[in-house]
């Protein structure tokens, strides 16, 4: 039974992890893109 | 990318998965020979299925892509590629555990085995082409290498009728499978397909936001110069 956990274990935290990873690409490159607006609305306004 | 779908379907591959679980270990029956461990051919198999999907995808994105030379099939080729690497990763981790606990081996170089490890390395040299190619050369070369790559995925298919050796649990000549077993086979595929179009919608939607940070920069540098 040991190996089915392992297997489905993996399964699991991989999924998990490149979920994770994604989200967080996502929130940065969401961040640059928000501070990179707000520069150019700043740099419009002055 | 519009995001009101995102929600929604991570529900849908949620319970999804959650019924596949209980399929799998409680509704499905404990295999004869093979024991408990045969559990693991669940999603080893609906990893498998759903590597193929990606890399189906990744060919019909380049082919599109290579016809109308539009951004969105580049950006969707891309993605499922991604996604396959992550898929096929799985498949060569859940096969040789499965492997080791039935016939005491990890490894052996038969010829699914091999045929898989090659297409993983197949769509992990597609990723470093699209990391370190030039922009303007970058969705070409991708899109030839994405159909060119996707030539070995019939033959990681077929490899089992053609030279044999590796287990066959479905099939007219493996003697299928049991009802009980085949429903937890079909949930379990259904689950991680779910979870494939989850992850390629969200990975879709950071190349959206990666593009247009691209093009606002462009527009910055083009202001300044």
């Amino acid at each position: 039974m040991e190996y089915v956990w392992a297997a489905y274990s993996v399964t699991w935290i991989f999924i998990f992890a490149y979920t994770l990873v994604l989200g967080r690409r996502q929130a940065r490159l969401l961040r640059e893109l928000a501070a990179l607006r707000e520069a150019i609305g700043k740099e419009s306004a002055g | 990318m519009n995001d009101k779908w995102d929600r929604p379907l991570a529900g849908i591959t949620l319970i999804l998965m959650l019924v596949a679980i209980y399929a799998i270990f409680i509704y499905a029956p404990v295999e004869k020979t093979l024991l408990e461990v045969q559990k693991i051919f669940y999603v080893h198999v609906g990893t498998a299925w759903n590597a193929f999907l990606a890399f189906f995808v990744v060919f019909v994105a380049s082919v599109a892509y290579l016809r109308t030379r539009e951004a969105r099939w580049d950006r969707l080729g891309s993605a499922s590629a991604e996604i396959g690497v992550m898929f096929t990763t799985l498949v060569l981790i859940t096969g040789p555990i499965w492997a080791r606990s039935s016939w005491n081996m990890w490894w052996t170089w038969e010829p699914r085995l091999t045929t898989t490890l090659i297409l993983w390395f197949i769509y992990v040299a597609y990723l470093l082409i699209r990391a370190t190619a030039g922009d303007e050369r970058r969705g070409i070369l991708a899109a030839v290498f994405g159909i060119i790559g996707f030539v070995d995925v019939p033959i990681v298919y077929l490899s089992v009728q053609w030279w044999g050796s590796h287990p066959i649990v479905l099939g007219s000549s493996g003697g299928g499978l049991p009802a009980s077993m085949l429903t937890a086979l079909i949930l379990s595929v259904l689950a991680f397909t779910a979870l494939y179009l989850y992850l390629l919608r969200k990975n879709l939607g950071i190349q959206a936001v990666e593009e247009e940070l691209k093009q606002l920069k462009e527009e910055l540098r083009q202001e300044y110069d």
